[in-house]
């Protein structure tokens, strides 16, 4: 029998034995054939908690055999969470496997998104005070990287000050040890101001110790290295009603914090996600080593069951050479039973423009609901006189609704791949609120996928997909 | 192999459930986090009144947006009858910049709360948003559901119903 099985059968069996708390969990599954090329990925996990009280002990066993073709693993199984907690009013301490963000992510970010099959956890302690006026975050261990099992050691620490419940002030300051760099320390200053009327928000990170850039204020030196790097951030909200501005600035410069496969921090990047398939396969990867940029973003209602959002953002590398910008307006309407939505925009990089139009509709028939979403994409080289044209067409048919059937087309004049049209099946089922699944069949054209705001490449698929999950506990 | 690991994880996941289906066993865990405002909302204290709904969605999940639209109806048909409804945006540090204007622009009228270091998502063990439960007066999960597909909200409000019902029995 499998050792890491092992461990956690007997986990929650000893607990339901001899405990008075709640078990929770969830196991998932996810396996894929691809017919052209008779590969397969199968992927599983199993996560188990226990909580009694203010205590909470849990373990996550997870196997790649091998990893989705898009996923950052390859082949590899492991029990990588363990943890234990205690959660009180105002304390929280954690000793295991945890992840944690520091400020808006200019010095630290240690998440994890399944869907992409990506995890940066620390496994240490973790720390955090939270009353009235203050807040102290405190962690030591190691972070991990992308592989999920090489390692550099880490302590951190963020606090925040809270004399008002409109402003709020900090800092905190990461120190590690890189095998490829000799980076070892970075800090932040950050403060946010809250009014019905604004929300401000503006982030500073620098190399060096978090009090050499006190020390740099009043004139003296806070690193005396050349290659020092620093980072800025700012977003400022305004409302006039119903009616929102969003403005964002940022402004990166050697401040990537990686280390080979592990990665520390993870800035906004400020370019949108859509929920597109053809508009969302462009995003911009972020560069914190060399980008400066901005985005304003618009939304407001229009009538009484409308409404219109409308973006500009532009990233640029510092010397002024453009790597990505996007317009777009997206206005969603309700007429009577009919929910619908238009789209259009234009995204540009540094070797093509995409210039997009899409069109959503929703409609209810008796007990079913039917959706349609067609898209369209023409795609110009910006250094050469050609073009390409993209459709794609997404249906779906809800029924009852704990079940779905979606098909998804799409087509293409670009010569970039063997195939020029693409179609797929999918069916989703949930069976009581513990168990669901779906079944793919077909193929899938390649390209960016994004979750979260991160996004992944993913190759070409045709061939059939099967996933399932399933909850127990609660 | 896999097969044998997959049969095992099974095995867990069913005795699990077996031996979790005690009433003490649906309550849902406790958690506090930072609403809009400023200030610090903790389940515990929101309990007792009537159901309440916890969604977790985030501003670049286009399905979320959807669902909410359908809840902020059932909020006002249901809201004086003591429904809660409590929305939770999973938007990490990249994009929590947008979440005050999506819920203004869109005049969603319930309880915004941040849950950016997605302690609350991990709590509930959601994978992808949305995901929407229902809580009884008492904090006992009623009914729970991931994705949102036309037709969620109309047994949602129907499920919400009879526990109102049930209460002013």
């Amino acid at each position: 029998m499998n050792k890491k099985i092992f461990t956690i059968l007997l986990f929650t069996g000893s607990l339901c034995l001899f405990g008075q708390g709640q078990l929770n969990g969830s196991w998932y599954l996810e396996s894929g054939y691809q017919t052209d090329k008779h590969e397969n990925y199968f992927e599983q996990g199993l996560d188990v908690n226990f909580r009694n009280g203010n205590w909470l002990v849990g373990a996550k066993f997870e196997q790649f055999d091998p990893a989705k073709p898009q996923s950052l693993m390859n082949e590899d199984q492991g029990l990588w969470h363990k943890y234990v907690s205690y959660k009180s009013e105002k304390l929280h301490v954690r000793l295991g496997s945890f992840y944690t963000t520091f400020g808006r992510g200019l010095t630290l970010k240690a998440y994890d998104l399944q869907t992409i099959g990506l995890d940066r956890r620390i496994q240490g302690i973790l720390v955090e005070y939270d009353q009235k006026y203050m807040k102290v975050k405190a962690l030591g261990g190691k972070i991990y990287g992308t592989d999920r099992n090489t390692e550099n050691p880490i302590k951190g620490v963020e606090w925040t000050f809270k004399p008002f419940s409109f402003f709020n002030f900090g800092g905190s300051q990461v120190q590690t040890e890189m095998q490829y760099s000799s980076e070892t320390m970075w800090s932040s200053v950050f403060g946010e101001l809250n009014f019905s009327f604004m929300n401000l928000y503006g982030e500073h990170a620098f190399d060096g110790e978090f009090s050499s850039s006190f020390m740099n204020i009043f004139g003296e030196s806070a690193s005396d290295r050349e290659d020092a790097g620093t980072a800025d951030y700012v977003a400022v909200n305004f409302f006039l009603g119903s009616i929102s501005i969003l403005g964002e600035w940022k402004d990166y410069e050697q401040f990537g914090k990686s280390d080979n496969v592990v990665l520390y921090n993870d800035p906004p990047t400020m370019v949108q996600e859509h929920r597109f398939i053809l508009w969302n396969r462009h995003g911009y990867v972020l560069n914190a080593w060399d980008e400066v940029g901005f985005s304003v973003k618009l939304d407001t209602p229009v009538a009484e069951d409308g409404i219109l959002t409308m973006q500009h953002n532009h990233t640029e590398l510092h010397s002024d050479f453009p790597v990505f910008e996007e317009s777009y307006a997206i206005l969603e309407w309700e007429f009577e039973k009919l929910e619908s939505a238009v789209i259009a925009g234009v995204q540009e990089d540094f070797s093509y423009q995409h210039k997009n139009l899409g069109f959503e509709f929703l409609f209810p028939m008796g007990n079913y609901h039917i959706g349609f979403i067609v898209e369209a994409q023409r795609r110009e080289s910006i250094w050469v006189d050609s073009f390409d044209e993209s459709q794609a067409l997404t249906f779906d048919f809800t029924f009852n609704p704990n079940h779905i059937l979606s098909l998804i087309a799409e087509h293409t004049t670009a010569d970039d791949s063997d195939n020029q049209e693409w179609v797929g099946l999918k069916y989703g089922s949930r069976w009581g609120k513990n168990f669901e699944c779906s079944v793919f069949l077909g193929s899938r054209r390649k390209g960016k996928i994004c979750a979260g705001g991160v996004c992944v490449y993913t190759p070409e698929f045709e061939g059939f997909e099967v996933a399932g999950k399933y909850r127990f506990g609660s | 192999m896999n097969f044998r690991i997959t049969l095992f994880c099974l095995l867990i996941c069913f005795t699990s459930q077996a031996l979790a289906l005690d009433e003490d066993g649906k309550k849902a865990p406790d958690f506090s986090l930072p609403t809009l405002d400023g200030e610090t909302f903790r389940l515990s204290e929101q309990l007792g009144k009537g159901p309440v709904l916890l969604n977790f969605w985030a501003t670049w999940c286009g399905p979320c947006l959807r669902e909410m639209k359908k809840l902020k109806k059932v909020y006002q048909r249901h809201q004086d009858k003591g429904l809660q409804i409590v929305s939770i945006s999973i938007d990490d540090q990249k994009t929590v910049s947008q979440v005050r204007g999506i819920v203004k622009s869109r005049r969603f009228p319930f309880t915004v709360l941040l849950d950016m270091n997605h302690e609350a998502k991990r709590l509930f063990q959601v994978a992808n948003p949305p995901y929407t439960i229902l809580l009884d007066k008492d904090g006992t999960i009623i009914y729970m559901h991931e994705g949102y597909r036309e037709g969620d909200v109309i047994s949602l409000e129907e499920k919400i119903i009879s526990l109102m019902e049930n209460k002013s029995e």
